[in-house]
């Protein structure tokens, strides 16, 4: 097992699983990213959910019904991880991604056939962006219909339905950026609507300016609604999310059928 | 409730004190059916991670996202589409006015009344039910159906409906009541002011000349089917505010997925209706829809 056992100056010696996690644990650099021992005691298992900023969002315990498959079909859990999918495609999309008019067509291309898993990255980012409007729609309809939306939910029904609207917007200003024509005509016909913010003589040029930054579909359309899509639409719906989770938290977890109709 | 908020004797105090309460009452924890959300949630969370990458990952090997002939700002596509989930917005638009269905309605209207549907509907008692009780499930069923047949006939008679059937085509892009009143007012005789706006002394009244056949009929005609659902919820399942709310929501949900399914497969060129299968020049709508 040791060839030239014999002439080492120690006697060599297998450590054990319980040894090597000991010995990966039990010191002074594990002790400092994590407070608590392995999560096997309610201890543990508490001070796991209260020591991270991530999962101190959610509570340390949770009712059994809320896990139910059947009644949320984690539509919200989905969609949030769809969104996570959409950043992190995003992030590597933006590597290889300029957005002018005149090279954002050539850099779709390139994506799509010489870059390494682009055209994997770029699969996963639309067909993740569909999914995520769909399933926060769904995940609306849930909570709508299992009562999810009514006091002391008040609050986060109206956070989620902010975050539906953040959902169509960054999808739509996603819809600009491989310059082809469905993108291009998608964009003036949904972005045409401006026209008709009222009062329309004063405000309809304006409105359009807002979104286009001149009269037609161009080059500061691109730059603008790319700017949404890659900072301020997805910033703003960190944002929220966070609020939300935190919230479902605040208001005593998921609902469910806690009422007096149970009491009764 | 906090000391603070008990010792507070200022004008706002009945408020406080009947938010926080209920707040109280409704957050109200039971020990007995609680669990660990370490592993009994967080490992479900994962493993929905785990599937959620995998299928996505699947539908991304198997289907590449589109990508057409670049951006050509001379060449307008017949029709031109919005992206799938604007495409109600795109069916409404075709029937009446585009600041009240383009603007008002979409931005204003639909997210303001969704935030107020808890603070209209505060009866709790039967949250964490589907449908909320068996009356709730008949209530939804029945409206799905209504507003699938209220918005079938609603398209076809926008589409189809004419007194001129020989300078009037048919199907046409919606808008049958301005049609129809154009046809009244330009050949038997009806007022003017039906297709424009009445004026006093010389100055209009209104902003918009389709006041009438814009605004008033289409919005009117769609707030009489909405009336007529909640008298129906009242009166056949005496129902309260709880199976009024949920008629509503359920009559917006299915209105979404009606004028998204309408608008992104049955209009073809010049958004003229039509089945998905036989639109006309070859005109595939599917090409259009992702």
């Amino acid at each position: 097992m040791f060839p030239f056992a014999d002439r080492l100056p120690f006697k060599p010696h297998r450590p054990t699983v319980p040894e090597v996690i000991e010995f990966l644990t039990k010191n002074r650099v594990w002790r400092s990213f994590f407070r608590h021992g392995y999560p096997d005691t309610k201890r543990n298992q508490a001070l796991l959910m209260q020591t991270n900023v991530f999962l101190h969002l959610f509570p340390v315990k949770v009712r059994v019904h809320s896990l139910k498959a059947t009644y949320t079909w984690g539509l919200g859990l989905i969609s949030f991880y769809l969104f996570l999918i959409l950043t992190i495609t995003g992030v590597l999309l933006m590597f290889y991604y300029v957005p002018a008019e005149d090279r954002a067509y050539q850099n779709m291309l390139t994506i799509m056939t010489s870059v390494n898993y682009g055209a994997l990255m770029r699969n996963m980012h639309r067909w993740a962006a569909h999914a995520m409007v769909l399933g926060v729609f769904l995940h609306m309809c849930r909570v709508f219909y299992t009562g999810g939306h009514k006091e002391p939910r008040e609050f986060n029904w109206a956070i989620g339905v902010l975050l539906l609207f953040a959902t169509f917007f960054l999808s739509f200003t996603g819809y600009l950026l491989p310059w082809d024509q469905l993108s291009y005509w998608a964009v003036t016909v949904g972005s045409s609507l401006g026209q008709y913010v009222p009062p329309e003589e004063i405000m309809g040029k304006f409105s359009i300016l807002i979104l286009r930054g001149t009269p037609e579909v161009s080059q500061s359309t691109l730059v603008r609604f790319y700017t949404f899509h890659i900072v301020a639409l997805p910033l703003a719906a960190a944002v929220l999310l966070t609020i939300h989770f935190w919230r479902i938290r605040k208001d005593g977890g998921l609902s469910g059928p806690y009422g007096k109709r149970e009491e009764e | 409730m906090s000391t603070e908020a008990q010792q507070y004797e200022g004008p706002l105090r009945p408020l406080l004190i009947a938010g926080h309460e209920r707040t109280l009452e409704r957050v109200n924890l039971r020990p007995d059916d609680q669990v660990m959300a370490f592993p009994y949630m967080i490992v479900p969370a994962l493993a929905v991670a785990l599937g959620t990458i995998a299928v996505m990952t699947f539908c991304s090997v198997v289907a590449n996202a589109p990508l057409k002939e670049i951006a050509n700002p001379d060449h307008t596509p017949n029709p031109s589409k919005a992206p799938w989930y604007f495409m109600n917005l795109q069916e409404l638009l075709l029937h009446m006015n585009p600041s009240l269905s383009g603007v008002i309605i979409p931005t204003n209207l639909v997210p303001l009344l969704l935030m107020a549907i808890p603070y209209i509907d505060r009866k709790v008692d039967n949250v964490g039910h589907w449908f909320m009780s068996r009356k709730g499930q008949e209530i939804t069923l029945f409206t799905t159906i209504y507003t699938v047949v209220v918005g079938i006939a609603l398209a076809l008679f926008d589409s189809y409906f004419t007194l001129d059937p020989l300078r009037d085509p048919v199907p046409r892009s919606g808008g049958a009541f301005k049609a129809v009143l154009t046809y009244l007012v330009k050949f038997e005789g009806w007022p003017d002011w039906l297709t424009s706006s009445p004026t006093v002394g010389g100055f209009p009244i209104f902003i918009y000349n389709d006041w009438l056949t814009g605004w008033v009929l289409p919005f009117g005609l769609v707030m009489t089917a909405i009336i007529a659902l909640v008298l129906i919820v009242k009166f056949r399942w005496k129902g309260g505010i709880e199976e009024v709310m949920l008629a509503l929501f359920t009559g917006f949900a299915v209105t979404w997925l009606f004028t998204t399914t309408v608008g992104a497969l049955f209009r073809g060129p010049s958004q003229l209706l039509g089945w998905p299968w036989a639109h006309p020049n070859g005109y595939n709508p599917l090409d259009d829809l992702l």
